[in-house]
């Protein structure tokens, strides 16, 4: 392979200036948020959807693995070059084209930053929904191909919910739209199953989104238990009773403490699990839900409520949630992050069964997670200078896995399945419901040139890839992910 | 053929009790008159739909499949069909739990069966098709079917979680799950949702459902189109969102409501709870004051909007024609404007009902097709399809045609579809059903046709 000819066409097309190849410069590219680890050949930051078609064109000459990548938040391995090739970073293609306030629709770039598009939107009263804990950080693109979640999604749903079109370059080099901001055209929904396809079928180059209305009243509470089981009561019962709030996360002792740690939150810090809920909307229906789940909340045990009054107290609330697993950070060298989902009436079962598996593997084990969703987010703490402790860890993680599958629950609510849990497919689907995904595969991209080895298991093994999570979530910085 | 087709027969009777094979009179109203299927079948489990496809895959056999048969007006016509594949005795709850507001249900459910399980527990699922005492939830899915009734303004796409389907040669395939949030591998329901039955059998579906809201009709009457359309385009960027915003114009107002003719009706949903409405009425109240209403009114529910939704079944106008245009909110009413400049004869029989909040613009043409004949030449009217369609396209929209006589529909594609991704349209279809078996045709450009 002739490198310094491969290098000198990418520059060709982006200019030297946004062509990494230098090995000290690449190792920023070696990770996510996940716990796996491997170097690109190149990294490539298009400016736009022209670059990207000579980029591909590239790709194919010399079979060289095309990586989209956003802002690297990922928690699944998904940006990782695991088969080397071209890191593709969108990061530069950050333009908002339009926010059109009347039809309530906004036209990205896949650089965006998911905050960015809610703050240009609320001059006009409008917001858009999904919103991952990563969202400081996070690019739209990004969460096109994870078809990303957050806490928000409870009552809006996630991502592939608000997207009405994009417009992609595939990997036969060409571009288009699919999907119309008019509405849902006649024909196979080829938008609809781009997104979460974790950047296996299609580059991503504008994406139309739906935007809505700031809602007009919001309360935010949070609710202590004296057990975990309580907590988990009361969110079954909550939308056992019909009320679906904005949001209601969960967390447990162990998040409590090292949020608590960290920053001041205002969680009572000898909780064993706390509820932190917010209702939207009509200020007569926010009035009426709250009062509800404050009940439901004192009916399940509830030792303690506290409600936000005005919008400061109300981000001190969320400060806290958002900030969790940065905070873990302060609990212990590494953790391993899960993202099972389970119906949610399994929560108590699930939480019960998970507190057995930290005591089995003696690893500590933090839950900080959308209850509302039953979308869990189980942090294994461990030393990976412990010996033998990391591979301790991911056999936990693997345990919990199971059990989420065995309770009619996935593998993954939001944080997708990218190489951390290919080898856990088959747990989920059989070779038949795999074959057909990989069919689906080959309609788009025939020569498995973009983002090879993620999603299906193959005979792939990344045992030799390191567990560095923490280190890239501290690269991400504090107030990311989940 | 014939040859192939006994045998086959013979086969299907080895797993299919008699009562579940019909083998005379298959002939389907809404296929093409050259068209008489030899064989209907109802599989009443999974394995027996398996095994079905596997034989016709076998046997390269054409297979229809039907729910309760209300939408085969959506789509071009097929152009081959050996067999009908009858889903309706698919028709089970799989699983149910209440409190984790999700169901898994077989395709063939009709809607008011799926509706008044829900209702037991307070539940809905937000979907309203046509006729839903015979609309199936697969045929609702397969046609992608959703009228002016929509929570959040979802689709139904976005109420399925996951999808059991059996593909052309009899291979089950699962994907999704019965979790409300779900990333686990492809997406894989959004291409069966939408196909018109063309890349696999939808068999089983699990859907999130909606605890039951209270609901609330506001009718506001105008006597000028413009003042009702800023009316609701105001109405959808307030505070205030209904499960329906639409506008009746003024010849559909006089058949559906004849007691208050010639005007153009905006008509709202509300949904929620039943505190929230006096405040909204009264915002109403206000926006009806400043766009110069003439009546505001709060009529029953179902006197309303049943009707609207099934329009092209109705008979108080018969309707022999329709489409849906779709469009951006803020183009409705450039649209119809262009209409009333229009002096053509087929606009006279001509009504619409414009929804503000989904962007669409459905156009009715009622009357008997047999008398229309008379005044209207089919070139008449093929011209004036074209003009909507190039008036919508002009606007970034899309005109489907939802409803023609057959001799329309066989001439006219039932839709535009957009030419850049129809490679890869035909790509996926030969993946997923590679000697064009399902439904050949229903997609006119798609299947190598």
């Amino acid at each position: 392979l002739n490198t310094k000819t491969i290098l000198n066409e990418l520059r060709k097309i982006v200019g030297v200036d946004y062509v990494i190849h230098a090995p000290e410069d690449l190792l920023v590219y070696e990770y996510d948020g996940s716990i796996d680890r491997a170097t690109p050949q190149f990294v490539v930051l298009p400016a736009s959807s022209n670059d990207i078609i000579g980029i591909i064109k590239i790709a194919q000459k010399y079979m060289l693995p095309v990586i989209p990548r956003g802002a690297g938040t990922g928690l699944s391995g998904g940006a990782i070059a695991s088969h080397g090739g071209i890191a593709l970073v969108l990061t530069r293609m950050k333009s908002i084209i339009e926010i059109d306030p009347i039809n309530q629709i906004a036209i990205v770039e896949p650089g965006v930053v998911n905050i960015d598009l809610t703050k240009a939107a609320s001059k006009f009263g409008l917001y858009y929904a999904p919103d991952p804990s990563s969202q400081k950080a996070c690019t739209i693109g990004g969460n096109i191909a994870e078809n990303s979640g957050g806490p928000h999604c409870l009552a809006y749903g996630v991502t592939t919910n608000h997207v009405l079109a994009i417009e992609a370059v595939t990997a036969d080099s060409s571009i288009q739209w699919f999907g119309n901001k008019s509405g849902i055209e006649p024909g196979y929904d080829l938008r609809g199953i781009i997104i979460g396809s974790e950047g296996t079928l299609a580059i991503v180059t504008k994406i139309v989104l739906r935007l809505l209305q700031e809602p007009e009243s919001i309360n935010t509470l949070v609710a202590t238990f004296p057990k975990m089981s309580d907590a988990s009561n009361a969110v079954s019962k909550i939308i056992g009773n019909g009320i679906i709030p904005a949001a209601i996360e969960m967390m447990d002792k162990l998040a409590i403490k090292a949020v608590e740690a960290s920053l001041n939150a205002g969680y009572p810090p000898n909780a064993e699990a706390i509820l932190l809920v917010e209702i939207d909307g009509l200020i007569e229906e926010v009035k009426n839900k709250s009062v509800s789940i404050q009940n439901i909340c004192k009916a399940t045990n509830a030792t303690d409520i506290l409600i936000a009054t005005d919008e400061k107290e109300r981000n001190k609330l969320w400060a806290g949630r958002k900030a969790a697993l940065g905070a873990l950070g302060h609990l212990a060298p590494n953790y391993y992050l899960l993202d099972g989902v389970v119906p949610r009436t399994k929560l108590p079962q699930v939480l019960d069964e998970v507190a057995k598996i930290s005591k089995k593997w003696k690893l500590p084990i933090a839950n900080v997670f959308h209850a509302g969703d039953g979308n869990l987010h189980p942090c294994i703490l461990f030393d990976e200078k412990i010996p033998g402790e990391t591979l301790k860890a991911q056999q936990a993680g693997g345990e919990i896995l199971e059990l989420c599958v065995s309770v009619g629950g996935a593998l993954s609510g939001e944080h997708g399945v990218g190489i951390e849990k290919m080898k856990y497919m088959p747990l989920v689907f059989n070779e038949d419901d795999i074959g057909s995904m990989v069919r689906l595969k080959t309609v788009f991209d025939t020569n498995n040139l973009l983002n090879p080895g993620k999603i299906f298991p193959n005979t792939d093994t990344h045992s030799n890839l390191t567990l560095t999570q923490t280190g890239a979530i501290r690269r991400a910085g504090p107030a990311s992910f989940i | 053929l014939n040859k192939v087709l006994e045998k086959h027969i013979e086969t299907l009777k080895g797993f299919l009790t008699p009562d579940n094979i019909k083998t005379d009179n298959c002939f389907m109203p809404f296929l093409s008159n050259y068209l008489y299927p030899r064989l209907m079948v109802f599989p009443t489990n999974l394995f027996q739909l398996s095994q079905i496809l596997q034989l016709s895959y076998k046997n390269s056999l054409a297979v229809i499949p039907i729910g309760g048969g209300t939408q085969f007006d959506v789509g071009n016509d097929p152009i081959r069909a050996d067999i009908i594949l009858n889903l309706t005795k698919l028709d089970q709850v799989i699983d149910y739990e209440p409190n984790d507001l999700t169901i898994t249900v077989q395709a063939g459910i009709t809607f008011n069966k799926l509706q008044q399980i829900l209702y037991i527990n307070n539940q809905f699922l937000p979907i309203d098709p046509p006729k839903p005492d015979q609309a199936t939830l697969g045929g609702t899915l397969a046609t992608n079917t959703s009228g002016v009734f929509t929570w959040q303004r979802n689709y139904p796409r976005d109420f399925v979680i996951g999808m059991k389907v059996v593909e052309s040669n009899g291979l089950i395939t699962k994907s999704g799950g019965k979790v409300v949030k779900n990333v686990t591998g492809y997406d894989m329901p959004k291409i069966h949702i939408g196909s018109l039955g063309t890349l696999g059998i939808i068999a089983e579906v699990s859907l999130k459902l909606l605890p039951i809201v209270q609901e609330k009709t506001i009718v506001i009457d105008f006597a000028k189109f413009k003042d009702s359309v800023d009316a609701g385009i105001l109405i959808f960027n307030s505070h205030i969102t209904p499960m329906s915003l639409i506008i009746i114009d003024k010849t559909l107002q006089s058949f559906l409501n004849p007691d208050s003719p010639n005007i153009f009706r905006l008509a709202i949903r509300l949904g929620g709870i039943k505190e929230s409405f006096p405040r909204q009425i009264d915002e109403l109240r206000r926006i009806s004051l400043q766009y110069k209403a003439i009546d505001f009114n709060t009529p029953s529910i179902k006197t309303i909007w049943n009707p609207i939704r099934d329009m092209n079944f109705g008979t108080k106008p018969p309707i022999f024609m329709s489409t849906v245009i779709n469009l951006l909110q803020s183009d409705i009413e450039s649209f119809i404007s262009i209409l009333a400049n229009w002096h053509t004869k087929l606009l006279d029989n001509m009504g619409y009902i414009a929804d503000i909040q989904n962007g669409k613009i459905y156009c009715y043409w009622y009357g008997e097709y047999e008398q229309q004949k008379t005044v209207l030449t089919n070139s008449d009217i093929f011209e004036t399809l074209h003009d909507l369609r190039t008036n919508a396209k002009m606007l970034g929209g899309f005109l489907t045609i939802t409803k023609a006589p057959p001799q329309i529909r066989n001439k006219i594609d039932a839709f535009e579809h957009s030419k850049t991704s129809l490679d890869f349209m035909n790509r996926l279809k030969f993946k997923f059903d590679p000697s064009n078996i399902l439904n050949p045709g229903r997609y006119r450009y798609i299947g190598g046709i």
